[in-house]
């Protein structure tokens, strides 16, 4: 595989500032850590959207990453804080969060922002003291299931695992393999992940992406199963420049994220490289505010998988170390 | 409820009144009011000189 971690982490690095912009820094300010501009800017919105505290894990990674502007600079560090707190304290009683209007329990806000938070408080600790802050999240996802929607299901297990890790707590990590259980069983007969009933590519590459993440913390070989099916699938519909008919998923996502591609050494990272180097496949600085920062923080991710999976010594593609069977509970 | 919260909203007294009365004073606890413009990121806020 040719592909070039470094100019991935660059493409992503050059909305850095952009993405800093949507937040508010001032530490005196009720909004501080609010990095929905929207609602402590311009005041259009009533409720801050959970989602744009996604940015805390890629500001912790910013944080622990070799950017000599972003690694290791207490602001980014209390920025990332900022955002951890602003979306501890704005989830509702139960633990769930809302993105469009109050007490709305989104079951894929949560899942993502949850994860998103529980991954950066394990980056940066001191941005969440207290882990068990995140107690009354993991039950409300414990509690909730959404498997029409592979890609939320797959957000949700990674959430609870990551809140089990940080907590201890591994009832968390066995309701995370009892998502990923509930989302297997409902893949099209060709083993494919499923969008509201039909398989989609860019929704796809995110699922991929978030069950080799999940892969890296605790192997399960149906995991591996699964996306080598998926992963033969992107391939076919993928040309060689790298774009695709986005017209052919069922949610005509015209954007691919690449974690999962690279994570399990898929030659397709190659073809994708070559698009966004040609311009020709959508990358974070072509989205919106609200879907940059995620594709932003899953280039650096996916930049530092590879250099990991390509630094001397280490031999195994993610999940390839003794995994364990879907269904054994961790806590047995 | 929903429903009639939309029909306001679309009123321009009503999306002004849900935002700054009710929503504002419930949801955030305070009034909207009047910020600044801009306060969008400058490259010096991270020099590690300052």
């Amino acid at each position: 595989m040719s592909f070039d971690s470094a100019a991935l982490r660059a493409d992503a690095l050059s909305q850095v500032p952009r993405i800093l912009g949507l937040g508010d820094r001032d530490a005196d300010s009720p909004a501080y850590g609010c990095f929905d501009r929207n609602y402590w800017q311009y005041r259009l919105h009533d409720v801050a959207n959970a989602r744009f505290q996604e940015v805390a894990l890629l500001l912790a990674r910013l944080f622990r990453g070799q950017d000599a502007r972003y690694a290791a600079h207490p602001k980014i560090a209390a920025w990332a804080g900022a955002a951890v707190r602003f979306w501890l304290n704005a989830r509702n009683r139960d633990g769930s969060v809302n993105e469009v209007y109050p007490h709305e329990r989104g079951f894929c806000a949560t899942s993502f922002s949850a994860w998103s938070v529980a991954e950066a408080v394990a980056l940066v600790p001191e941005a969440c003291p207290d882990p068990r802050e995140l107690v009354r999240t993991g039950e409300w996802l414990a509690r909730h299931d959404n498997v029409e929607v592979a890609n939320q299901q797959a957000a949700c297990a990674l959430a609870l695992l990551n809140i089990g890790l940080a907590t201890g707590e591994l009832r968390f990590c066995d309701e995370a393999k009892r998502k990923l259980l509930g989302l297997f069983n409902r893949l099209s007969p060709e083993g494919l992940l499923l969008e509201y009933g039909a398989p989609d590519l860019g929704y796809t590459s995110i699922t991929l992406g978030l069950l080799a993440r999940f892969n890296r913390k605790q192997p399960l070989e149906d995991i591996c199963r699964v996306a080598q099916v998926n992963l033969q699938w992107l391939d076919r519909l993928v040309s060689e420049d790298g774009t695709f008919d986005a017209a052919q998923g069922s949610r005509r996502t015209q954007y691919l994220y690449l974690y999962g591609v690279v994570a399990w050494k898929h030659p397709l990272a190659d073809r994708l490289q070559r698009g966004i180097e040609a311009g020709r496949v959508v990358t974070p600085g072509m989205l919106d505010d609200r879907y940059c920062i995620q594709l932003a923080t899953d280039y650096v991710e996916t930049a530092d998988v590879h250099d990991t999976l390509e630094a001397p010594g280490h031999a195994a593609v993610p999940g390839d170390a003794r995994p364990q069977r879907l269904g054994r509970p961790l806590a047995a | 409820m929903r429903l009639y919260l939309v029909t306001l909203g679309r009123s321009a007294w009503g999306a002004r009144w849900l935002r700054e009365r009710l929503l504002g004073t419930l949801v955030r606890g305070r009034r909207v009011k009047y910020v600044p413009s801009s306060r969008v990121f400058e490259p010096g806020e991270l020099d590690r000189r300052a």
